[in-house]
C-alpha cells in the first residue's frame, strides 16, 4: 500500500535542511545577495528547496556558484513561515521585497545569510545540459 | 546635511587597472594617503582629456580635473558589468549610469587630495540584480554598506548600513552614500 501524498501547502518541520543557490559571482561574494526576494518570488516567498541533495539543487541551473544551507527552525526564529508547495520546494513567507520595504528586506536578508552555511561553493559549475525552458516541473521544485 | 530616511526600523569589484606598467593597487589597502598617484600617468592622452570631461559632470565639488585612482578603479568595474558573465542579468543603461555617477562620484571626494579622512577602504562587490538594478556592497569587520540603483526611475533606490542591531536605508545620492563610506572607513 502506497503512503499517501501530502496535500501541499504545508509548513515544514524544524529539522528540515533548506537549500538555496548562489547564482552569481557577487552572491557568492557577498551571501547576503541570495536571500533577497527576486520579483518572481513577489507572491510566493522566497524560493528554497527541501529534501534533495546538494547536486540535485546545482542540477537545476545552467551556471551555479555554491549552494547555501540552513535548517528551517533557524529561519522560523524569525518569525518567517517556510511553507511546502512540492516534495523538494518550500517558500520563506513573509520576506518583504526591496522596493516595497528596502530596510526590512536588506536586515531579514543579512540574517538569513548569517544563519546559512555553504555546503558548495567557491567553484563556478556549468551545467551544459541543462536547458531550462525544458526544464521538468520536478526541476523547478529544486531551488529556484 | 542629513539624508532623507526612506523607512527607520532602526534601533541600527575586481580592479581593472588601466596601467601601463606602474605596480597595480591593492584595492584592499587602498588609503586616502595614498591617493597622492592620479589616474593620468595610467592613460593615454586621449584618455586624460575624456578623465577630465567625465570628473566635471560627476562631481562639481572636485578641484583637480584628475580622478583619484581608487575612483577609476570601480569605474572600470561598473563599465565591466555589462560584459559581465558573472552576473545574471545586464545592467539597464539607467542603472548604470546612477552607479557610475553616484558611486564614482563619491569615490572621487573621498580620495581627493583635499580630503584629510586617512581611511582603508573595502572592496566593493558590484553586481546586477534578477531586473538590471546594480547593488554596490562593502563590507568591513561588523559594518555593511550596500547602495541600491534601480532598473530604472520609477523604483526604488537606496543606501543600507548596518553594524550589529542598527541598520537603516537612507535616500541615495552621491553625499548619503559618501557619508557612509566615511562611516565604513573610519
Amino acid at each position: 500500500m502506497s503512503a499517501a501524498t501530502p496535500a501541499f501547502p504545508i509548513n515544514l518541520t524544524a529539522n528540515e535542511l533548506l537549500l538555496r543557490a548562489l547564482r552569481s559571482k557577487a552572491e557568492q561574494e557577498d551571501k547576503r545577495r541570495a536571500f533577497l526576494l527576486r520579483n518572481n518570488e513577489r507572491d510566493s516567498g522566497l524560493s528554497v528547496s527541501y529534501n534533495c541533495t546538494p547536486d540535485e539543487c546545482e542540477n537545476a541551473f545552467k551556471k551555479i556558484y555554491g549552494v547555501l544551507s540552513l535548517l528551517a527552525q533557524q529561519v522560523m526564529a524569525l518569525d518567517l513561515p517556510v511553507v511546502a508547495d512540492e516534495p523538494t520546494h518550500a517558500n520563506i513567507k513573509n520576506v518583504p521585497h526591496q522596493d516595497d520595504d528596502p530596510n526590512r528586506a536588506m536586515a531579514i536578508a543579512g540574517q538569513l545569510s548569517g544563519l546559512a552555511v555553504t555546503i558548495r561553493g567557491a567553484t563556478l559549475r556549468h551545467n551544459l545540459t541543462h536547458e531550462p525552458h525544458f526544464a521538468p516541473r520536478s526541476a523547478r521544485a529544486l531551488c529556484r | 546635511m542629513a539624508a532623507n530616511p526612506i523607512l527607520d526600523f532602526g534601533v541600527l569589484a575586481q580592479p581593472a587597472y588601466r596601467g601601463s606598467g606602474a605596480p597595480e593597487p591593492d584595492p584592499r589597502q587602498i588609503s586616502g594617503q595614498d591617493m597622492d598617484c592620479d589616474l593620468l600617468y595610467a592613460l593615454e592622452p586621449s584618455e586624460v582629456f575624456e578623465s577630465r570631461e567625465s570628473l566635471q559632470t560627476s562631481n562639481q565639488s572636485a578641484t583637480a580635473a584628475r580622478l583619484p585612482i581608487a575612483a577609476s578603479i570601480i569605474r572600470a568595474q561598473i563599465e565591466s558589468l555589462p560584459a559581465s558573465d558573472d552576473s545574471e542579468t545586464r545592467p539597464t543603461s539607467y542603472a548604470l549610469a546612477e552607479a557610475g555617477r553616484v558611486i564614482v562620484g563619491a569615490y572621487a571626494e573621498m580620495f581627493s587630495k583635499s580630503s584629510s579622512v586617512s581611511s582603508k577602504t573595502p572592496p566593493a562587490v558590484l553586481g546586477t540584480d534578477d531586473v538590471g538594478g546594480i547593488l554596490a556592497s562593502w563590507t568591513s569587520g561588523s559594518r555593511y554598506l550596500a547602495a541600491k540603483f534601480a532598473s530604472g526611475p520609477e523604483l526604488k533606490s537606496f543606501v543600507y548600513f548596518e553594524q550589529g542591531a542598527t541598520h537603516q536605508a537612507l535616500e541615495l545620492s552621491q553625499q548619503s552614500l559618501l557619508e557612509k563610506l566615511r562611516w565604513l572607513s573610519a
